[in-house]
């Protein structure tokens, strides 16, 4: 289908004609440059609609009109041009034809020019306002995004409209000050991590030392007390027994000291990583290596059915003994009763030990867990204040929490909690 | 085999106490250990031991040394090494043996543990055990 804007424009056709209709100048490339006089066509066989024009009377003097041709529709314009005053029917006829597609073809470009320069009219201050707009807004507001999303992976570096004097500005000074304290903060706690992992390798080096260097000549300390006392009691005087007893107590006691400590520091050098483990056995095991001091107190330990958790079986296994063994040292006047539960939790079990002891102050509720923390006497209870230290370690070490609550001459419950094994879901 | 005079006198003491009739001789490190089983140098005279405690941190030359030594040589092989030492490492026991160490004991911290220990040891190689005549 041909459209206007598609056809080629084409020059404008003229004829001359005279009152009759008889061209006698064209320039209508469809017909032949000139006539025999026989061969003369007329203008209204070549546009029909034109024929009233030459109807004699016609005084239509111009028309415009849009006619059907061979070509196609086209619009004419015609024109009498009378050059007898005298004899006005006598005319020359003047017709200017264009093709309607090539009329249709201008206006449709005239349209679309002038829709163009419309468009360009309107949508120009569009542009250079979102241009603005882009400049005062949107790109500080994306820089700005992009920082709070950088800062948020721990990237404090990323440019930011700073110039600005608007709130986007502020905004952006404000967040760098922001940026500027966390980033300040992180080197802080980099700085501390590094300290702690620092001070933390030196405590295993000395348990280290503690373990080789510092065992032997303890030992010998140790050993040659306990000589003296063994062989020289009661031959010197009453002073020398007294000293000698000290001497022995200390010297005892400052091994088991560094045995704790050493046994303290193990639970991460030499602890195992955490498998599935039944903990009933390690209940079981802990039970009988409590035996002696069971039969002692005649103790009843009682529980219920225990899970299987991600734990090192020997640790676990440390943790009810010193809990359990807690609760039987620490009993009121009753003898002691404990009952070890587990209930789960979540992708963990919650374990408690209840005992009906003599309880524990809230205000020392933390306290308890710090090693070589002790609220008794040595004379009352004996101990080095590594056990729930201990436990603590090992929990946290398997990614548990450990705690305790308690009335004071009722009993205490110690709760800790510990990974669930990945085939025995809670 | 041991460096440290206090250790061998607890030593000392620990035999006097099991009464067994055995004389203690010393050395300090492993160099001279080894002089005295080949009886070389001063040592020309000693006796064979029947048996011989080593410690295994010996100055010179270590305990382990010393082992490997006495049990790859055809004449002092067939003599008894009790290793007796503060190391409860596994590895160093695993090693020992390894040596064809004939018992490995870690001397006990405590010394009335200590003296049974010794005592026991004593008792087992000198009175339980049939030792190897020359």
């Amino acid at each position: 289908m041909e459209t206007a804007t598609a056809s080629p424009h084409e020059e404008d056709i003229r004829y001359l004609t005279n009152n009759a209709g008889d061209v006698l100048l064209h320039s209508d490339p469809a017909l032949p440059a000139s006539f025999d006089a026989e061969e003369r066509p007329r203008l209204q066989e070549i546009l029909p609609g034109l024929a009233l024009m030459f109807e004699p009377g016609s005084r239509t003097q111009r028309t415009w009109e849009r006619l059907e041709s061979q070509g196609g529709d086209v619009v004419v314009s015609f024109q009498k041009v009378p050059f007898d005053p005298l004899r006005p029917e006598r005319f020359l006829g003047l017709a200017e034809m264009v093709y309607h597609r090539d009329v249709v073809g201008e206006i449709a470009s005239l349209r679309n020019r002038i829709l163009l320069l419309a468009v360009a009219l309107i949508l120009g201050p569009a542009v250079l306002f979102s241009l603005f707009f882009t400049r005062i807004l949107v790109r500080p507001l994306g820089q700005l995004t992009r920082a709070v999303e950088k800062a948020t992976a721990g990237e404090y570096d990323t440019p930011l409209p700073l110039e600005a004097h608007d709130e986007m500005g502020f905004l952006a000074r404000s967040f760098q000050d922001m940026t500027q304290r966390v980033k300040e903060r992180e080197q802080a706690l980099a700085q501390q991590a590094a300290e702690l992992e620092r001070s933390n390798q030196e405590l295993q080096q000395f348990a280290y030392v503690a373990s080789h260097d510092l065992q032997e000549p303890l030992r010998m300390v140790a050993s040659y007390t306990q000589l003296l006392a063994r062989r020289y009691q009661g031959k010197l005087d009453a002073d020398a027994d007294e000293f000698i007893a000290y001497a022995v107590d200390g010297a005892n006691r400052m091994q088991r000291l560094i045995n704790s400590l050493l046994e303290f520091s193990r639970v991460s050098t030499q602890g195992r990583e955490p498998e599935p483990t039944d903990s009933a056995v390690a209940f079981q095991q802990a039970v009988s290596n409590l035996g002696m001091a069971m039969e002692e107190s005649g103790a009843v330990v009682t529980h219920d059915p225990l899970p299987t958790v991600m734990a090192d079986a020997t640790q676990l296994t440390q943790v009810f003994q010193n809990l359990i063994g807690n609760a039987i040292k620490f009993h009121g006047e009753e003898p002691p009763r404990v009952h070890v539960s587990a209930e789960p939790k979540d992708n963990e079990w919650l374990f408690s030990v209840r005992d009906n002891g003599i309880g524990i102050e809230p205000e020392y509720f933390d306290r308890v867990f710090v090693i070589f923390q002790r609220l008794h006497s040595r004379l009352e209870y004996p101990g080095t204040g590594i056990g729930l230290a201990l436990c603590k370690r090992i929990v946290e070490r398997h990614g548990g929490r450990i705690w305790v609550e308690s009335e004071l001459g009722k009993g205490t419950t110690f709760y800790f909690t510990l990974p669930a094994a990945g085939g025995d879901q809670p | 085999m041991e460096d440290n005079p206090a250790d061998v006198r607890l030593t000392r003491e620990a035999l006097r106490e099991s009464r067994v009739p055995a004389n203690l001789r010393v050395v300090v490190d492993g160099v001279e250990a080894m002089e005295f089983l080949y009886r070389r140098g001063r040592y020309g005279e000693a006796a064979r031991p029947d048996l011989t405690l080593l410690d295994l941190n010996l100055p010179r030359k270590d305990g382990r040394e010393v082992l490997a030594e006495i049990k790859s040589d055809l004449t002092l092989r067939c003599i008894p090494v009790v290793v007796l030492t503060t190391s409860e490492a596994g590895e160093d026991v695993f090693q020992c043996y390894n040596l064809h160490a004939n018992c490995y004991i870690t001397k006990p911290i405590d010394l009335d543990r200590f003296m049974a220990t010794m005592k026991s040891t004593f008792d087992f190689w000198f009175t339980v055990v049939k030792l190897p005549t020359e």
